[in-house]
């Protein structure tokens, strides 16, 4: 149980860190786009950079902050019927879900990229459209990453669903 | 009935059996996609999947939704709403029906600057909502206006729905928001016209504002007021509209540029400090992530249904009813507006844009007008019981006195004053498609 208790509370703090971290990649982008910007309209320099700038700061953000989403639980969900169930029934469809659609998606997603990333790692991958070339492999490598978070945070959530079917009682660590 | 029209059937069967368990949408959305892929295709569904979170994440567009989050998020905690409220709560406050019709006003106002409807209603739901209800505004009437108002955020651009929409339909988000601008003040002006009219026929519903508790403020301390409160604004809008109106900018560019403004807005209304900050950009995190994960979600989904089929299905099924080209329409907007009771908006932009877009095209609808009824159509999702965000998010902050049944009684006029806005542009497409068509050329 202590051991339970100790992974859940390690990757809560992780999920919420990583993605306390990562959300200043707004700022980041924010900053860099109005730069890009004004170089581009007042200037009539626009930056190399910006096109592939975008995209790596916006989706990068985002993919790091879905665990802590998973962990807020603040994914958008059809709850009308949900709320409705007692606890204990709310644990079993989170229990028999997750094992049915969130986990067999992370491990398809996770086994292909074993194989593609690795691979794109190799070839030392560029874009294809940016004007820069810029390398598109750690874009890729961006996927099983959050696999591997989601799954990390998706084991926290089913053990706290288990172990409260198993002793009736929510698992707390704070 | 053929294997062709069983899978997608028995995957759409799947969507709605799932999602009503309330499981998140987007895991949901994806592992379905996983195992109705692993059966048409085999292994061959691994590399589907992660080719489509991979075309998410290298996408362009969508980083629009993080920059419009952390403005909104911003002007939410500058307190912008409520300098709106008090400039226009001073103007309009001696009408009856004054102060909702100064809700609607800043709703307007702050739909122009933010395109997130949560934190329209928050902010008016603690302002303005407490402040009718002690002037003995009836309880249905303060929510309605909170509400109706709140959702125009969602149509009036910049919006999140539309920069989401866009790149699903295959449709500019620029166009769309000029095509958004219009309706939006239609709707604002119905709202307004409701307000006037109920309370001139009940003036207990709405009554105005006694003498004695008008403020006694000078032209002077109104003039100032007037210019801190609403010139920035006018400036936001202009910073991020304007851009765009201008050729200036691309959505995404002028969204940057809007949260930059938001931030400079807060550091003028001295609002602005560390943890203020910290608070935005984790804020933005969470909502951006939230969105974007069922994008990703609703793209496996889509590719495997329209791959089974689905697509053709679902286009036969409406284009085969025995009705004009009109009834089908209104058929769709039913449909929509059925979803929106029950379904998050996001989930409907992302699942019947890619099934009805083609369908309209195929009706030979311009399909900006279209994907403007279809959002028009979306603001009821957010105050449709019983799954309607906003009611969520009011409820949360409204003073315990307003029962649910207010609030339900509240919106029923509101909701029939959307569905006529709808009917006009449906009747007066150039309501849509005037500005965008003089803007970038008729298409």
């Amino acid at each position: 149980m202590k051991a339970l208790r100790g992974y859940v509370k390690c990757i809560d703090i992780f999920s919420e860190r990583v993605a306390h971290c990562f959300a200043w990649l707004a700022v980041i982008l924010m900053v860099g786009m109005v730069y890009s910007t004004i170089m581009r309209y007042v200037f009539n320099m626009p930056p190399m950079w910006t096109y592939d700038f975008v995209y790596y700061c916006a989706n990068v953000m985002f993919m790091m902050g879905t665990a802590y989403v998973m962990r807020m639980k603040g994914n958008v969900s059809i709850d009308i019927f949900y709320r409705k169930f007692s606890p204990k029934g709310q644990a079993i469809i989170d229990i028999v879900f997750s094992m049915l659609f969130l986990f067999p998606l992370l491990a398809a997603l996770l086994y292909f990229s074993s194989i593609h990333v690795p691979f794109s790692w190799g070839l030392r991958e560029r874009a294809v459209e940016s004007v820069m070339r810029v390398p598109i492999y750690p874009l890729k490598a961006v996927i099983p990453l959050t696999c591997v978070m989601l799954a990390l945070q998706g084991i926290a959530e089913l053990i706290r669903k288990v172990v409260f079917l198993a002793t009736g009682s929510e698992l707390q660590w704070k | 009935m053929e294997i062709g029209t069983i899978l997608p059937a028995l995957m759409f069967v799947g969507l709605v059996l799932g999602a009503f368990t309330g499981y998140p949408i987007a895991f949901v959305l994806g592992g379905l996609a996983l195992w109705f892929g692993f059966f048409l295709w085999g292994p061959q569904v691994l590399p589907a999947l992660f080719f489509c979170t991979f075309k998410v994440i290298k996408g362009y567009v969508y980083a629009a939704v993080p920059l419009f989050v952390f403005m909104a998020v911003t002007l939410e905690k500058a307190g912008l709403a409520d300098r709106l409220f008090h400039v226009t709560h001073l103007l309009f406050g001696r009408v009856r029906g004054g102060l909702g019709i100064a809700t609607i006003a800043v709703c307007t106002m702050f739909a122009a600057t933010t395109g997130i409807v949560g934190a329209t209603v928050v902010s008016m739901g603690l302002l303005a909502l407490p402040s009718m209800l002690k002037r003995g505004y009836s309880r249905s009437l303060a929510t309605g206006v909170v509400l109706a108002g709140g959702t125009l955020g969602l149509l009036i651009p910049p919006s999140i729905a539309i920069v989401i929409y866009g790149p699903m339909a295959n449709i500019s988000v620029a166009k769309l928001f000029f095509a958004a601008f219009l309706p939006g003040l239609l709707l604002s002006g119905l709202y307004t016209a409701y307000v006037l009219i109920i309370c001139l026929l009940r003036p207990e519903l709405g009554p105005a504002m006694p003498a004695k508790d008008r403020e006694n403020v000078s032209v002077g301390k109104k003039l100032s007021m007037t210019l801190t409160g609403l010139v920035p604004v006018l400036c936001l809008i202009m910073a991020v509209l304007g851009l765009i109106f201008l050729g200036v900018a691309t959505p995404t560019e002028a969204a940057a540029t809007g949260a930059l403004a938001a931030t400079i807005l807060a550091i003028a209304y001295r609002k602005f400090n560390w943890p203020m900050l910290k608070g935005t950009t984790y804020e933005t995190i969470r909502i951006t992530s939230m969105v974007m994960i069922v994008v990703i979600g609703a793209s496996m989904f889509t590719s495997v249904f329209m791959s089974l089929g689905g697509g053709a299905m679902v286009s036969g099924l409406i284009l085969g009813l025995p009705f004009s080209n009109l009834g089908i329409l209104l058929v769709m907007m039913f449909i929509i507006f059925i979803l929106g009771m029950f379904i998050d908006y996001f989930a409907i932009i992302l699942i019947i844009g890619p099934l009805f877009t083609p369908i309209a095209a195929e009706l030979g609808f311009d399909l900006i007008w279209f994907s403007l009824l279809v959002i028009m159509n979306l603001q009821m999702a957010n105050i449709t019981p019983p799954f309607a965000y906003a009611i969520f998010y009011l409820r949360g902050v409204a003073p315990p006195e307003v029962t649910m049944g207010d609030i339900y009684r509240g919106v029923i006029p509101f909701v029939i004053l959307q569905w006529i806005g709808l009917i006009i542009v449906i009747i007066f497409p150039q309501i849509a498609l005037w500005i965008p068509n003089h803007m970038f050329g008729v298409s």
